[in-house]
């Protein structure tokens, strides 16, 4: 069974969002918040990326 | 949070060494925070379990060592040995600079040098091969070479290295959260907070109170 090698990025996503939100934060609450929040832009960020590389190589 | 705005909210704590107000309005402190620093790098979250920070502890513990050790567990297998993706090897044609990244776990990254330091003696990797640098050169034997690891591997010895450098590097941010506390984002209440602060009108007193000798 083959897998599609972008499920590996969860995981890691996941725990460098999580990390990440707990070197700004103290509380667990605000943890969680943030973590939430820096996962989100890290996914739109890439999707940007990713959109931008589709749209060149349709273009070339 | 600004390194004079913590310095003055700790002389306003009443000089209870080495802390920060979290959000809450608690005070956090740090301990030693080179002993803090040193246990946190020893093991991803126990600096901060040594600061009483439990919660983050079992987070930073989590989140980092479930990285490393899923890592270890797709950059290896049953028969060319687990942990294939964490070795510590300097030699010409295989300087593993990913190792520099994974050693930023500390202990669980340390068995790599016990194999290393054999391999360099010309003895048999330990533990079936775990954590051992590969063979140098193209003739097949124990421990494989690097290209049938990779061979063997796929995709899964990037991923594994991926997996384990950036475990490594998250822990850096740990180590400095566990010796400086949070970086705290900054909000328009805190700058104004820190601008008050920092105005000379109100720094002068607080200072003079806090000057040996001063009346």
């Amino acid at each position: 069974m083959t897998v599609n090698y972008m499920w590996y990025l969860v995981p890691l996503l996941i725990a460098v969002s999580l990390v990440y939100a707990g070197t700004r934060q103290e509380a667990m609450p605000a943890v969680l918040r943030h973590g939430v929040k820096t996962l989100v832009w890290i996914v739109v960020f890439m999707g940007i990326i990713a959109v931008i590389l589709q749209v060149l190589d349709a273009f070339t | 949070m600004g390194e004079r705005a913590r310095s003055l909210t700790q002389a306003a704590a009443g000089r209870r060494g080495p802390g920060f107000v979290d959000e809450e309005g608690r005070w956090v402190s740090l301990k030693d925070p080179w002993i803090a620093a040193f246990l946190a790098w020893l093991l991803p979250g126990l600096g901060h379990w040594y600061q009483g920070r439990q919660a983050k502890a079992i987070l930073f513990f989590v989140c980092i060592m479930g990285l490393f050790i899923y890592g270890c567990y797709l950059g290896g297998n049953r028969e060319l040995g687990y942990a294939r993706v964490v070795y510590a090897s300097f030699r010409p044609g295989d300087m593993r600079l990913y190792y520099l990244c994974q050693i930023g776990v500390g202990l669980p990254a340390m068995p790599a040098l016990i194999q290393a330091a054999r391999v360099r003696q010309n003895k048999p990797p330990l533990w079936n091969n775990f954590m051992a640098p590969p063979r140098l050169g193209t003739d097949d034997g124990n421990p494989p070479t690097l290209s049938r690891l990779c061979y063997e591997l796929h995709a899964y010895f990037d991923l594994g290295s991926l997996y384990t450098a950036i475990a490594g590097l998250l822990n850096i941010l740990v180590i400095f959260d566990a010796f400086g506390g949070p970086l705290f984002p900054e909000s328009p209440a805190r700058k104004e907070q820190e601008a008050a602060q920092d105005s000379p009108s109100s720094v002068a007193p607080a200072e003079a109170s806090e000057t040996p000798g001063a009346k």
